[in-house]
């Protein structure tokens, strides 16, 4: 029942790096610190590191069924779960991937309205955001990685501008080490999900990838690089605000570009921003690209056809969602459903696969 | 083809028609370096702003233009009407208080600059001990107001005893339960802005003042100095200017849990700048020692109980116990600070006596 794709429309191994690394760095990035620091103050970095530890296991159960499946979600869900409970999970899916791309871009656009162009309206940048990812998506998934390298390579250079914060730190506000109950430790890191969201579409472009056994180093690694990432900018968030004034802070990572200034450049932060929309569109890209896929997949539709009408959901989407109170809710709401689809489902979709897998052979 | 290519030219139209933005010409707005504050009854205020024409001919003039309204925001739309130029607000150096809002509090009028993403968290909140639009009606030198007082205090905290406050920090302390936030405190000298002192606050409230004298042992005990001026007094004649290479401090907190006793030792390293004795010896400069060490010492236990008569914790002594103490209570502290128990040990080493030895 599945088709192998063509060897012409694979991508390297090394590639999943920047796969993995690209989709999980998103939107949470600008204002994870404020939602950890809720829960775990001056010990949100250990919350960082455990999450991303938690996110190597999850990678590694995903690669020991992928690699006795060698196909998609779609089919897994199919072949464990049958046709109509496989089918809906799917279709869960799907939903929780578009919901995802609509979070993304309205945040996106509500940064950019509310550190550049106050009077801007939604539409017209969501329109040419989303025209870019249908020229990307349309054009098949070696270019969606491509993307994904390019906003990887581009943006590297401004994990450097968070050295600047640290000239106005204060060191000692990460004492005492581990001051916190074991249930604000698991809440924060429940928080923390949704900054690393964006492992689980390995799920979805395993079998575009050549020797995909090789891969899941790569994985590894890409995982491991958001993590560092987040962990400087949690470090530096923390060192750099005081608690009480973390916690009144909406977007810390831009505010924090805030403190630099050049005599030729007043506002780093625009920069930082417009370097944003670089970071944000490889994301938008897999994440319609999955969404498509695993539409034509269940359904055996076209997927350009299908991925039209994705993006008017995403763009429509994004124009109803008016004030910050609305996009926090969702954002709060995909943050939910990406716990329990990702981190809570995975283990359990592993034990279910591993199960039917020993017990019935393969079918 | 053809529906492509309607479709496209339908979204270039739609971003073109929906998506633009008003340009903002450097040529044509008006850029405020300097904001001040003034007291103007119950609840109301009486903004300043200060912006700078540069004219062809290289020359500059400062223009001031003021508005009072309930809200700080309102006044610059009121300014927006007197102005020439469209004002922005992307490029404030200053804010200057008047002495007599910041004893009413500044708590309503620090909300916009924190708000507000296009003020920069370099920007350096001031008390003045007069009216804030008498000091920013007048320019100083060639430079626009703005930037002449916010190099003014940029170069006192870089090589001298001015400890470093900007808006960052101030909102840090403001909100943060552990510490009290203080800026520098201005006053308009003839023809010039002399820094007077820091001013302390409690909450958005000014209470307290420190003068130019108390700054190096106020600073010491809050980050390392580079380069500040101390003077001991030897006898009624003799007097000794050394200049701080480097002093540190460290903080011991002893009982963090139930009553703290904090004790704080002070390193300074200091070269001998100036001295009015006869014959500069050995002996001589050990008594320089011991006398830094006492004036130190004596200043800073008169400071902390100064700030703990007031209730107020400047030097973050709540900072320093609850990093070094479990299951901090802020309340808890917040009831004790008053009665806790500070010692200071000062070390003075004088290291160099400049070039000239022996008589």
């Amino acid at each position: 029942m599945k088709t192998p794709i063509k060897e012409q429309f694979l991508v390297a191994p090394f590639l999943v790096f920047f796969l993995v690394h690209s989709t999980q760095l998103g939107v949470g990035v600008l204002s994870f610190q404020r939602d950890i620091a809720e829960f775990a103050g001056q010990d949100s970095w250990i919350t960082v590191i455990v999450s991303g530890i938690i996110v190597h296991v999850l990678i590694w159960m995903i690669y020991t069924i992928l690699n006795k499946e060698k196909s998609s979600l779609i089919v897994i869900h199919q072949n464990v779960f049958g046709k109509w409970l496989g089918g809906l999970i799917n279709i869960l899916f799907i939903l929780h991937f578009l919901v995802i791309s609509i979070v993304v871009l309205r945040t996106f656009i509500e940064v950019v309205q509310v550190w550049m162009f106050p009077s801007l309206r939604t539409l017209p940048l969501a329109l040419v955001y989303l025209c870019s990812v249908y020229y990307v998506v349309s054009s098949g998934f070696r270019t969606v990685t491509g993307v994904c390298f390019i906003g990887v390579i581009f943006s590297l250079f401004l994990i450097v501008t968070f050295l600047a914060p640290w000239e106005f730190s204060t060191l000692r506000n990460l004492l005492p080490v581990y001051d916190h109950s074991f249930k604000e430790m698991a809440n924060s890191i429940k928080e923390m999900t949704f900054p690393f969201i964006g492992f689980e579409f390995l799920l979805m472009y395993y079998p575009f990838i050549q020797k995909p056994k090789t891969s899941q180093k790569w994985a590894h690694y890409g995982n491991l690089a958001t993590m560092a990432i987040y962990l400087i900018l949690m470090l530096t968030a923390l060192v750099y605000f005081e608690q009480e004034h973390l916690l009144r802070t909406s977007w810390p990572t831009l505010t924090m570009w805030k403190i630099i200034n050049f005599s030729f450049l007043e506002r780093f932060e625009l920069i930082g921003i417009a370097f944003g929309a670089v970071v944000v569109f490889p994301k938008m890209c897999l994440v319609l690209w999955a969404a498509s896929r695993a539409t034509k997949e269940l359904f055996k539709v076209r997927q350009i056809k299908i991925l039209v009408f994705l993006l008017s959901i995403c763009l429509i989407g994004s124009c109803i969602l008016k004030d910050r109170d609305s996009i926090d809710l969702l954002q709060k709401f995909v943050s939910m459903v990406g716990f329990y689809l990702s981190i809570v489902y995975i283990p359990i979709l592993f034990l279910i696969y591993h199960l039917r897998f020993r017990m019935g052979g393969k079918r | 083809m053809k529906v492509k290519a309607v479709i496209i030219g339908i979204i270039t139209v739609a971003v073109i028609i929906y998506g633009r933005q008003p340009t903002r010409i450097l040529d044509e707005i008006s850029m405020p370096t300097a904001i001040g504050y003034d007291y103007a009854g119950k609840n109301k205020v009486k903004v300043t702003y200060t912006s700078t024409i540069y004219k062809p001919d290289k020359s500059m003039e400062t223009t001031t233009l003021s508005a009072k309204d309930e809200i700080s925001k309102e006044t610059l739309s009121k300014i927006q009407k007197k102005s020439v130029g469209y004002v922005v607000t992307g490029k404030y150096e200053v804010i200057v208080y008047s002495k007599k809002l910041a004893r009413h509090g500044i708590e309503n009028y620090i909300d916009t600059l924190q708000r507000d993403p296009s003020i920069s968290e370099n920007l350096y909140l001031t008390v003045v001990d007069d009216e804030a639009k008498k000091i920013l009606d007048k320019q100083y030198g060639v430079e626009d107001t703005g930037m002449y007082i916010s190099k003014l205090i940029e170069h006192n905290t870089e090589n001298g005893v001015l400890p470093r406050m900007n808006l960052h920090f101030f909102l840090g302390d403001y909100y943060s339960k552990v510490r009290d936030p203080f800026l520098p405190l201005l006053e308009q000298d003839g023809e010039d802005v002399n820094i007077k002192g820091v001013a302390l606050f409690k909450g958005g409230r000014y209470v307290k003042t420190l003068r130019q004298d108390q700054l190096f042992t106020f600073r010491a005990l809050i980050e390392k100095v580079t380069l500040g001026n101390f003077k001991v007094k030897l006898s009624s004649s003799e007097y000794a200017s050394i200049e701080g290479i480097r002093t540190r401090h460290r903080y011991h907190v002893r009982n963090g849990k139930k009553e703290p006793e904090i004790d704080i030792d002070l390193y300074v390293k200091g070269n001998i700048r100036e001295y009015q004795g006869k014959k500069l010896d050995e002996r001589k400069s050990k008594k320089i020692e011991k006398k830094v060490e006492e004036k130190l010492e004596k200043q800073a236990t008169s400071m902390i109980r100064s700030f703990q008569k007031s209730n107020i914790d400047p030097l973050g002594l709540g900072r320093q116990v609850r990093s070094r103490t479990r299951d901090f209570s802020n309340k808890k502290w917040r009831e004790q600070y008053s009665d806790v128990k500070v010692n200071v040990r000062a070390n003075a080493i004088i290291t160099e006596k400049g070039v000239v030895d022996g008589e």
